[in-house]
């Protein structure tokens, strides 16, 4: 069986009594686009610090590409690259200077032309020879891809790679990344930017308070629970002969948007129900919406429900 | 590990201050020259009014390029000292305070050979400044001053007691660049281990310096107190300058040999305080 370019298992952190990271295990396979969800202090980056070993684990262990860690350090760590939060750099040198002084740093030699070539992938061959304070963040950032990429490594780690970058930015930055996953390269993005996770994503966990609570691939994620209510609007031609229409089917927590909208809460096998008896009773629908159940939403019902469990 | 010592050798050279101090050593040096040419011409001046008294029979006193590099060149060690203090503190301090050091220390090397790396550079750094002064220093004095006079004797001495003892200029000036040394390499070992246990870089810096200094001091006020309180010549300041026992061959009772024991007892204790708390250290800058 092949390796997963990372493994973790059971990792934990703790700072005085309190425990930051608490069990955390997963993999990820080559080629995989992973999510690494959560909000702000949930520990996040601290898994990322450990993975990297810029930060001690308290117990725990790391598997990349099928290296140990800590048998193996420097074997495991050639087949690593990462960007750990902010893409920093030596800004009174140029680009092209500080990807030399990575690349001198990396095991196997990498010669000129893997330079040119990740240079020209990263998009940054005319900016490559100026200083790196002279550099945008969209540039940094995409000047740290270069340096993770470097050394042809089995994964490559983004802490909050999108932070800072506008738009456009991110699509292209997206679009880099699918790119790499297709070559085979595992890719681990930790967020806070759900929507980021799900456009990204292939599979992702969702961290709170230093603990694995959910994990999904985004795949089976849209296909949301049957039976739970979703917000469905009816665009039809009078709000409020539909309004007393459902009100007949003792349907009331009907909503009126406008004059031609209504919107209410139904489970999906309910749509169609409604639908056929609006369209019985002389209601011309011309569309009928129903909002998907974005990760955004899913985050906030699963860590809510953590919530309400812990207050248990 | 050579590949690493050149990254960071690379990287001192990146920062235009590093040739701001060798050119900065240079100007001082021509300043030096001019002024104690001057003071030569003033001084000889004086002295031949008195020989031609018929008076005295001092022979006219002619410096030398190897006179220069003991008084003028020897002064000047101690701005090798501050700017390798200056260096040594901020590279490391500048890793954290930009946060390079996180994508320094996720390579396939070991924290301690990459701080080691750092070590070396910085102490190769300073080393350069110091080789360039006593370079320097050599083709200035000897253009101001001409060449010759390593054999002249010299009698030194006195200082710290009545002995005097009789040395050549060039024999004096290899004998007190051999004893700069330790010092030199201790004073940027503490300023190493203070940017790494502080990480901060202006903290970093102005500790250094602050330490520089006060050793100077301090060390005075020590040997004052060195006679009440016998276990004062065990701590760091009375014993940071061997250079002194050129002079002297006991100081306050103390040998070369004696604090260059000193030295190396420290050094080894600053050493592993630097490398222990750096390998152990959480990084979270």
């Amino acid at each position: 069986m092949a390796n997963s370019a990372l493994e973790v298992q059971a990792l934990s952190k703790r700072i005085g009594n309190k425990l930051i990271v608490d069990g955390v295990s997963f993999q990820i396979q080559k080629g995989e686009i992973f999510g690494l969800l959560g909000p702000n202090g949930a520990g996040k980056t601290t898994i990322i610090r450990m993975i990297v070993s810029l930060i001690n684990r308290t117990g725990g262990k790391v598997f990349i590409d099928g290296t140990d860690i800590d048998s193996n350090f420097s074997e495991a760590m050639n087949k690593l690259g990462a960007i750990v939060e902010n893409p920093e750099f030596y800004k009174y040198m140029t680009g092209y200077q500080n990807l030399k002084h990575y690349a001198r740093m990396s095991l196997s030699p990498i010669s000129q032309e893997r330079i040119d070539e990740i240079v020209k992938l990263v998009d940054l061959e005319n900016a490559i020879h100026q200083k790196v304070k002279t550099y945008s963040l969209g540039m940094r950032q995409r000047l740290g891809v270069a340096q993770a990429l470097l050394h042809n490594p089995s994964i490559i780690i983004l802490d909050e790679p999108t932070n800072g970058l506008d738009p456009q930015g991110i699509r292209e930055f997206r679009q880099h990344l699918r790119t790499l996953a297709d070559q085979g390269i595992a890719v681990l993005i930790s967020s806070h930017l759900l929507s980021e996770i799900e456009l990204m994503c292939d599979r992702y966990v969702i961290i709170e308070k230093g603990k694995l609570i959910h994990s999904a691939s985004i795949h089976e994620g849209n296909d949301v629970e049957q039976e739970q209510l979703r917000e469905v609007i009816f665009t039809v031609n009078s709000s409020e002969t539909a309004i007393k229409l459902l009100k007949n089917l003792s349907i009331s927590n009907v909503v009126k948007k406008s004059e031609q909208s209504i919107m209410l809460m139904l489970p999906y096998e309910e749509i169609a129900k409604i639908n056929a008896h609006l369209v019985k009773n002389e209601i011309a629908i011309s569309e009928i919406t129903v909002t998907r159940k974005t990760l955004e939403d899913r985050f906030i019902e699963i860590t809510n429900q953590q919530e309400e469990m812990a207050v248990k | 590990m050579i590949k690493l010592i050149k990254n960071e050798w690379i990287k001192i050279f990146a920062r235009k201050s590093s040739y701001v101090y060798l050119i900065l050593l240079v100007v001082f040096l021509f300043i030096g020259a001019f002024a104690y040419d001057k003071l030569f011409h003033v001084i000889g001046g004086a002295m031949t009014e008195v020989a031609a008294d018929g008076s005295s029979t001092a022979t006219e006193e002619q410096p030398s390029v190897w006179n220069f590099l003991n008084t003028v060149v020897l002064g000047i060690t101690s701005f090798v000292t501050l700017f390798s203090v200056i260096v040594v503190s901020q590279n490391i301090s500048a890793e954290f305070g930009d946060g390079t050091i996180k994508q320094l220390l996720i390579r396939p090397y070991k924290r301690w050979k990459i701080l080691l790396s750092k070590y070396f550079a910085v102490n190769l750094y300073s080393l350069l400044l110091l080789i360039g002064l006593v370079a320097f220093g050599f083709i200035i004095g000897s253009i101001f001053f001409g060449t010759g006079g390593f054999h002249k004797e010299i009698v030194t001495g006195g200082l710290f007691s009545d002995a005097v003892k009789t040395t050549t200029e060039g024999g004096q000036f290899i004998q007190t660049f051999i004893y700069y040394l330790p010092g030199l390499i201790l004073i940027n070992t503490i300023s190493f281990m203070l940017s790494t246990l502080f990480k901060n870089q202006a903290l970093a810096v102005g500790v250094g310096i602050f330490v520089l200094f006060i050793s100077s001091t301090l060390s005075g006020i020590f040997t004052m107190l060195l006679d009440r309180y016998e276990w004062f010549k065990y701590l760091i300041f009375p014993n940071l300058d061997l250079t002194i026992y050129t002079y002297d061959d006991t100081v306050n009772g103390m040998t070369v040999g004696f604090s260059f024991t000193v030295m190396v007892v420290y050094y080894l204790l600053f050493m592993i305080i630097t490398f222990y708390s750096f390998q152990k250290r959480d990084i979270v800058a």
